[in-house]
């Protein structure tokens, strides 16, 4: 399923993909092999979005990794606004939006595409 | 007396070991049909863990929620969860003309002289979209004047998910129309809001929106403070039971045996609609 990309969407998918890709290392390196391995799978996802022209073919799997990489945002936008790092955590709870912004996106092309 | 009842609730049956709860909200449901056999039972999605499978269905929510008594009352909108096989199609197939005429998930009934619609979180709903265009057209021909929304994100929530400003364009469409109430899961826990507009500026005349995703999933703790919030429940499994009158609505949560957790009170109807 072809999915159309705004450069603002690129960019919040960039900024997941790096945290994402962080927190599979941390992950790892604390010994959490089986989270690290999944998370790390939700930020290649995220990387191939954000390097995309101006749409990109998902398939279903990556369309739940964007869905779950949106969950685990908004973990860290909870913990940062708890932190009171509140306009981190607003960028963060955005970028989460964004990503799931493109779950709904895919969902409403792909029933379109197979009702015709 | 009791078709003016709604039993609602979300995030319900999957794997017995992580979904704990689902035996006894259904019992929950079972018995509170036997008072009220007329009652509506409104699922706020997510119905079957992990992928909304048609073996999930079968083999989780089919004993527990999907038993005839219950099933023959349900009227269904679809969560996430349902939306990670082929696109719902299992949800659609099983809920049947239950969960609307053209599985796209947004469809309208009449109760107890309210406007009860179904809206579809998991698909588009920005202002100018086809789903956002049906709901200004359907709430501008209802047949009556009071309306309830369900769906399954919530704008609003203290706990897991937090707010989700996605969701505002249902909800400007549905202030605008003087909605009173809107229902919703996804966050697995209970809470009230008071009446509020779409901006969160308190409004006695706004929407109130009630979080129920304690059908049996498990527990999401709370994770901040969330402005107009009134009453919240975090570790309660249980089922929200709404009564619409023509001038004032009642409401109760029920908790599931072996929690005692309750919210119960009754609200007028904003003037406008009297």
């Amino acid at each position: 399923m072809w999915v159309p990309m705004t450069d603002e969407q690129k960019q919040a998918f960039d900024r997941a993909a790096r945290l994402l890709e962080r927190q599979a290392e941390g992950l790892a390196d604390s010994g959490s092999e089986v989270t690290a391995n999944a998370v790390r799978g939700y930020a290649g996802t995220l990387r191939k979005v954000a390097e995309s022209a101006d749409q990109v073919e998902l398939q279903q799997e990556e369309k739940e990794h964007i869905e779950q990489a949106s969950f685990i945002l908004e973990g860290l936008e909870n913990g940062l606004q708890t932190a009171d790092f509140r306009d981190r955590a607003k960028i963060v709870g955005n970028d989460a939006r964004q990503l799931y912004d493109l779950v709904v996106r895919y969902n409403t092309l792909s029933r379109k595409a197979n009702v015709t | 007396m009791s078709s003016n009842v709604i039993l609602a609730v979300g995030d319900i049956a999957g794997k017995p070991s992580e979904n704990p709860g689902a035996v006894l909200t259904a019992k929950l449901a079972s018995r509170l049909l036997d008072q009220h056999p007329e009652a509506t039972v409104l699922m706020l999605g997510d119905a079957a863990y992990e992928r909304g499978e048609a073996e999930e269905f079968k083999k989780f929510y089919k004993p527990t929620w999907g038993i005839q008594k219950i099933k023959a009352r349900t009227w269904a909108c679809p969560g996430n969860h349902e939306y990670r096989t082929n696109d719902g199609a299992p949800y659609y197939d099983y809920f049947g003309e239950r969960a609307g005429p053209d599985r796209t998930g947004r469809y309208s009934l009449s109760l107890g002289g309210w406007h009860i619609v179904s809206l579809n979180s998991e698909e588009d709903h920005d202002h100018g979209s086809e789903q956002i265009d049906w709901l200004q057209e359907n709430l501008a021909t209802r047949p009556h004047p009071c309306i309830l929304a369900f769906l399954h994100r919530q704008l609003f929530g203290s706990g897991g998910h937090g707010d989700d400003d996605d969701l505002k364009p249902f909800w400007d469409v549905l202030f605008q129309q003087r909605a009173e109430i809107v229902l919703c899961g996804h966050a697995h826990h209970y809470e009230r809001f008071a009446p509020q507009r779409p901006d969160q500026t308190p409004d006695q005349q706004g929407i109130r929106e009630f979080i129920v995703g304690t059908g049996g999933r498990d527990f999401h703790g709370q994770t901040k403070d969330t402005p107009n919030s009134q009453v919240r429940g975090f570790n309660s499994f249980g089922i929200l039971k709404l009564t619409l009158h023509p001038a004032a609505y009642e409401w109760e949560f029920i908790p599931a045996e072996g929690s005692t957790f309750r919210d119960a009170s009754t609200a007028p109807h904003p003037a406008n609609h009297q």
